[in-house]
């Protein structure tokens, strides 16, 4: 009976073991193909921007490889016909138009539909389908609060920790339309940060861009949105000299709701069995070219913008980032020079006001 | 008929002189002397009676009216019924020179083959000897014995103390490599050579009966058997006659040895009736944990599984891990891969047919084991001696102990629990009447922490009336009321929801068996199914949801069909069993139903909607569906089979991903689902050796299904009025070939089972309108189970499965969105495969002992399952963040070896 016992207990110890995830490589699983994407995004504004990326596809093995395409030529046109050139910026590997409200013969307003054309040096053609800009609802308030959470962190690793949870307050409506909107969020951060020089540097860091942030106005219940989570932003030392969080709220077609909608459903795949098999993400391009598919997605949309400030004594004042032990390295640090960071200029932003 | 006729009179002078005919035999021939003129033949018969020994036999009303004379001196007795009936219409046959037949020309010159002579002889030498020996039955009679010289001996196997019937005995004519089994009145059939011949009667829990018998023609035998401690094994079921791989008309038909359930290495030690059928060729499922099998090349639901007469629309337990079927209650599990008798229906690849045992009239016993995971018990016995008996059957998990030891809160939060439940009471009403009665319930309960969980019952009550109406002639009457629902929780987040799906149904079925004549066996009957489901509704869980509340309309179909197939030796080669299907289906309101223009549903395309009241028919589909499998045997040990059915099917079930969940939902044919058809053929080659030691056989089959359904990119079907919508019709093929080689007895053996196969489909807009693989789609797959027992009581059990990995949809390219966000650029569908799988399983299994004073028996089953801890992948899926490397990983869900211990015991 004894023997028994510890025969049950290894079978429950096996089970423990059992459920794993490992790492593999797929035969064949190689595009073989220089498939062209094209994303595009206009924003209504003042002035109006519109850019897009014309890129080759990459491969999906870890390595960042689509590549950019240049001298194209990319036109943004009416559904009256009218149309206005995009210009390549080549430092920032795309096409930009900044539109302003009064802008002779082409306007951007909601309520129109519009869409891009992309021409490329060898004679291939793509073009969009007609893409409605709808108003965006009001964004009214965005709030945080503290709480101890075990999240991944960059690395993939469990770990327990404190973090500020955003939230919003947003209308779901604009005007008078009885129609709720369909939206997405953008968080874009900047932060103060001082080098062992005491060079005052600001760095803008997009969050959470492993999420695509949604809500679906009309499929949903709520008629206005209060206190609604968006994300969580670790605390650490980004909140020791100044934080600033910038939130963008985005009016979507139902197209493109659908196509962001199918980017989070693959990012967000865990491999279940009962999960609903991965696909193809609908585009809205589509290539003049028999035979050959274009991916990515141009849209149009207003936009509306909160920021929060984020004083370091309300989140327990940080530890800041340098100066940093002594330690054998190569080269120059962030702490020798903030500039290093990504994102990081020495032009204090307009907005920030502390 | 008149041949026969003659015949009988042939033999009954045979007979009643034989041991006279073997002494006249011996002596000189007869000379005849007659002056006789204008007198009837009767007349001159009885003249020749008085004055020779011989014997005349005729129909009176046959003869001519007309006076004849004979005048003969010191003839022959040929040559005087040349002269008496020369002229004339009618002629004689002589045997033996005793005995006269007369008989129209036409019979006369037709003659009697060889076999018919030997049979004779055989016969007669027989009847000629002394009184017969103590254990030998004589079955028939000589005088009948038909032309070919075989009989068809009809039988009955019951038990010695309550006279029932049982089911599933196996009967071995030995030296003559033929073989039946006994219906589930009991009943059997052997068509014989006329002579000495032994029967072998074999069936688990009974002692064998070895019983001499003497065949002179068409006849009737009854085999009691004993319970006896001997030969009692777990599961009490043994259907297959030795040589049925080679003598069954019916090809593609696998009749699965539940015996050797308990014995093969099993998941956590619990036995299971249909992960053993994936040791068939041409079975498989698309991993560890899903729900359903896929059968040449058919979907999950492709497969009718039936206990007794009633549909199990979900026969899983824990998601998949194991099936719904109580092996100690089984009486016998047939599948029928493609090729379909007419008696079932309704569904395109296979029907699963799981027949329940009736309890015990005698004495009350009790089964049971434990496991790991799960325990069992069954009881049975008398409610009236001898005329009513009952067996009840109870299963339930108590997984959660192994949960609670795991670290991970949301696993240690989690729950798995089911249980089923079946009671079956059995009533003789009479000697020709019984009624049954019997109840099915069946539930799980899984929760993954404060996440999500699902809950699935089904309940089923069922009445079947058998009647016997003659010993060729009787009926089976079944109604049977059904309902499976689902539920499913997401707790957490604003999506905070509860998905309830239902599925219920009424059906009604009579089918008669006649056989009116030995070799012929029709079988006819009609059936009706009305089904209701709720497709879907959802509500909010909590206050927090923001989901909104939905339900769909439930909806209502109407399946009946008519049926007659008919089973015919044609000769003892050569059989056939072919017959016709009638199905007509009704989808009936209430439902607003939506109307698109063009009729090509699209949510662009929607144009108005149109109310049906209750009963209204909204739309209608017949299906003539022709079924025939015939067999040509050789000789005793080869046979060639073919076959043909056409089905269809009038309800599938939805879902988009890898494995059914518990609320897929099962969706009625519509205006705009039409039912799904297909065409289905094999052929067969088979072969035993060394007198049914070991079976081979080779199967081709080809599949071709007309409107198949897949679905769009990221389509919703959860809750959704406009599911046309997310669907795409297309077509299907699947074509393969099945081996199998198996060695029935001795201290090494088992079965080696492999099939090639492929299985696609084109869908207009999937894959740009190309043929592309299914997602089950598994062209090499193996199977190899060892036994070996070296003695009664102690077996080990090796078994081993290998098969490609099956197809999956994965990104071969990606990109960034302006903001960072990775987006993998996925294959065509199902353009690459996952890993091959592969696994191995060990068990030794303790068996009973034999002693037959020991009332209380007890047996164990040591498993060790994947003993080398393969990771198998269940699935693939891709990985890719802003801040790590895109990866593929492989989803095991079984990644470790599983050990396991059940304990079965039993009461006598």
């Amino acid at each position: 009976m004894k023997r028994f016992r510890y025969i049950l207990i290894l079978g429950g110890l096996s089970l423990l073991l059992s459920s794993c995830l490992d790492e593999i490589e797929l035969k064949n699983q190689r595009f073989g193909t220089k498939a062209v994407i094209i994303q595009g995004r206009l924003i209504l504004g003042a002035p109006s921007l519109i850019e897009v990326n014309v890129q080759r596809i990459g491969e999906f093995d870890g390595a960042e490889t689509s590549v950019h395409i240049g001298s194209a030529k990319v036109t943004l046109e009416q559904t009256d016909g009218s149309n206005i050139d995009l210009q390549e910026i080549t430092s920032a590997k795309l096409y930009r138009a900044s539109i302003p409200n009064n802008h002779p013969t082409f306007k951007v307003r909601a309520g129109q539909s519009y869409r891009i054309k992309v021409s490329l040096l060898d004679g291939r053609q793509y073009e969009s389908e007609f893409e409605p800009l709808l108003p965006v609802p009001e964004l009214e308030k965005t709030s945080y609060t503290l709480q101890e959470l075990t999240l991944p962190d960059k690395k993939g690793f469990l770990n327990k920790a404190t973090y500020l949870s955003f939230w919003v307050n947003s209308k779901l409506k604009t005007g008078g339309n009885p129609d709720k909107s369909k939206l997405r969020w953008e968080l874009n951060a900047v932060y103060r940060f001082t080098d062992d020089t005491r060079k005052l540097c600001y760095n803008f860091e997009p969050q959470r861009v492993d999420k695509v942030l949604l809500y679906d106005g009309p499929g949903l219940q709520l008629e206005r949105l209060d206190t609604f989570y968006l994300a969580d932003v670790r605390l650490d030392h980004r909140f020791a000299e100044g934080f600033y969080l910038t939130v963008l709220q985005e009016s979507l077609s139902t197209t493109a709701f659908n196509y962001w909608n199918q980017v989070k459903t693959l990012a967000e795949r865990s491999g279940s069995m009962f999960e609903e098999p991965a696909a193809k993400i609908a585009s809205n391009l589509r290539s003049k070219n028999v035979g050959e598919e274009v991916y990515g997605y141009f849209y149009a949309t207003a936009q509306d913008t909160l920021r929060l400030y984020i004083r370091p004594e309300q989140v327990g004042s940080p530890t800041k980032y340098c100066p940093q032990p002594p330690t054998p390295r190569i080269g120059p640090t962030v702490c020798d020079n903030c500039l290093l960071n990504t994102g990081s200029t020495l032009t204090k932003p307009n907005f920030w006001i502390e | 008929m008149n041949k026969h006729i003659l015949l009988v009179l042939l033999i009954l002078y045979l007979i009643g002189n034989a041991v006279q005919l073997y002494a006249q035999n011996q002596a000189p021939a007869l000379r005849i002397s007659a002056q006789l003129t204008d007198q009837t033949l009767p007349d001159i018969f009885q003249y020749l009676e008085k004055q020779y020994p011989l014997h005349f036999y005729y129909r009176a009303g046959e003869l001519p009216q007309e006076r004849f004379s004979l005048k003969v001196q010191e003839a022959s007795l040929e040559n005087a019924m040349q002269q008496l009936l020369g002229g004339s219409k009618f002629g004689f046959l002589l045997y033996r020179n005793y005995g006269v037949v007369i008989a129209p020309l036409e019979l006369i010159t037709e003659g009697f083959n060889a076999e018919y002579y030997q049979a004779l002889e055989t016969g007669l030498n027989a009847n000629a000897g002394s009184t017969p020996a103590p254990n030998l039955l004589q079955i028939g009679d000589v005088r009948q014995l038909k032309a070919s010289g075989k009989a068809k001996v009809s039988g009955l196997i019951q038990q010695q103390k309550d006279k029932t019937p049982v089911v599933g005995a196996t009967i071995r004519v030995l030296k003559l490599d033929k073989g039946s089994v006994s219906d589930e009145n009991g009943r059997f059939e052997l068509e014989l050579p006329v002579g000495k011949h032994q029967l072998l009667v074999q069936y688990v829990g009974n002692a064998e009966v070895v019983q001499d018998i003497q065949v002179f023609s068409d006849g009737n035998i009854t085999l009691s058997m004993e319970s006896a401690a001997v030969t009692l094994d777990e599961v009490v079921v043994g259907a297959r006659a030795v040589d049925a791989n080679v003598e069954n008309v019916q090809i593609g038909a696998t009749q699965l040895d539940v015996r050797s359930i308990n014995k093969l290495p099993a998941f956590m030690g619990e036995a299971d009736v249909i992960k053993s059928l994936l040791l068939s060729p041409g079975v498989s499922s698309i991993g560890e944990g899903a729900t359903g099998f896929n059968v040449r090349g058919g979907e999950v639901d492709q497969n009718l599984v039936l206990q007794d007469e009633g549909i199990i629309f979900n026969s899983s337990h824990a998601l998949g891990f194991f099936s719904s079927f109580n092996s100690d209650l089984i009486s016998r599990v047939t599948l029928y891969k493609s090729i379909i008798p007419a008696q079932f229906g309704g569904r395109l690849a296979s029907v699963l047919d799981v027949e329940m045992r009736d309890g015990n009239f005698e004495q009350f016993r009790i089964k049971g084991g434990v496991g790991p995971l799960s325990s069992r018990i069954a009881v049975e016995g008398p409610v009236i001696p001898k005329k009513a008996s009952f067996i009840a059957g109870f299963r339930s998990s108590y997984s959660d102990w192994i949960l609670q030891t795991v670290r991970d809160v949301d696993v240690r939060n989690s729950s798995a629990f089911f249980y089923d439940a079946n009671l079956r009471y059995t009533h003789k009403l009479s000697d020709k009447n019984t009624l049954i009665l019997a109840g099915y319930a069946a539930k799980d309960k899984f929760t993954y922490g404060d996440n999500f969980g699902f809950d699935y019952q089904t309940t089923t009550g069922q009445a079947t009336l058998k009647q016997i109406f003659s010993q060729k002639f009787y009926s089976k009457f079944a109604a049977t009321l059904s309902q499976y629902k689902s539920t499913q929780y997401d707790y957490s987040g604003l999506d905070a929801s509860q998905l309830d799906n239902d599925i219920g149904f009424l059906s009604l079925k009579e089918q008669l068996s006649l056989q009116p004549r030995a070799g012929l066996q029709l079988d006819a009957g009609l059936s009706t199914i009305l089904y209701q489901s709720l497709p879907g509704a959802r509500r909010p869980l909590n206050d927090l949801s923001q989901v909104f509340a939905k339900s769909l309309e439930k909806e209502r179909g109407l399946e009946s069909a008519a049926f007659l197939n008919a089973e015919w030796s044609v000769s003892s080669a050569l059989q056939i069993s072919g017959g016709l299907r009638l199905g007509f289906y009704q989808f009936l309101g209430p439902k607003t139903v939506f109307e698109y223009q063009n009729e090509i549903p699209s949510l662009l395309n929607l144009i108005d909607t149109t109310v049906y009241g209750k009963g209204k028919t909204i739309a209608t589909y017949s299906s003539l569906e022709p079924r025939v499998s015939a067999r040509y045997r050789f000789s005793p040990a080869v046979s060639v089979k073919l076959g043909y059915s056409r089905t269809a099917q009038f309800i599938n079930q939805i879902f988009n991903s890898d494995s059914p969940t518990p609320t897929s939902q099962y969706q009625l044919s519509t205006a705009y689902i039409e039912p799904t058809r297909s065409h289905n053929v094999a052929l067969g080659y088979f072969q035993n050796f060394e007198d049914n030691l070991w079976e081979s056989s080779i199967e081709i089959y080809g599949r071709a299904i007309d409107a198949l359904f897949d679905y769009r990119d990221f389509a919703e079907l959860n809750v959704n009025e406009h599911l046309e919508t997310e669907l795409l019709k297309g077509k299907g093929r699947a074509y393969g070939m099945e081996l199998s080689l198996r060695k029935n007895r001795g201290l090494v053996h088992g079965m080696l089972s492999y099939t090639l196969s492929r299985t696609e489909r084109q869908i207009e807009g999937i894959n740009r309108g190309k043929w592309y693989l299914s997602n089950f789609d598994k062209p090499h797959d193996l199977s190899l189970v060892l036994n070996y027992q070296y003695n009664q009581r102690h077996t080990v059990t090796l078994n081993f499965t290998y098969g490609t990995g099956r197809p999956t949809t994965a990104p071969q390219g990606g990109y960034r969105t302006q903001l960072g966000v990775p987006v993998p650029i996925y294959s065509e569908r199902n353009a690459l495969r996952i890993p091959n799988y592969h696994r191995m399983d060990l068990a030794y299994t303790i068996g009973k002992d034999h002693r037959k004073n020991n009332k209380f028996k007890t047996s164990w089953t040591i498993s060790l399952y994947n003993v080398y801890a393969r990771k198998n992948a269940f699935s693939v899926y891709f990985t890719q963040t802003p801040f790590t490397a895109a990866q593929a990983n492989r989803l095991a869900i079984l990644g470790s070896v599983f050990p396991s211990v059940t304990f079965n015991f039993e009461t006598l």
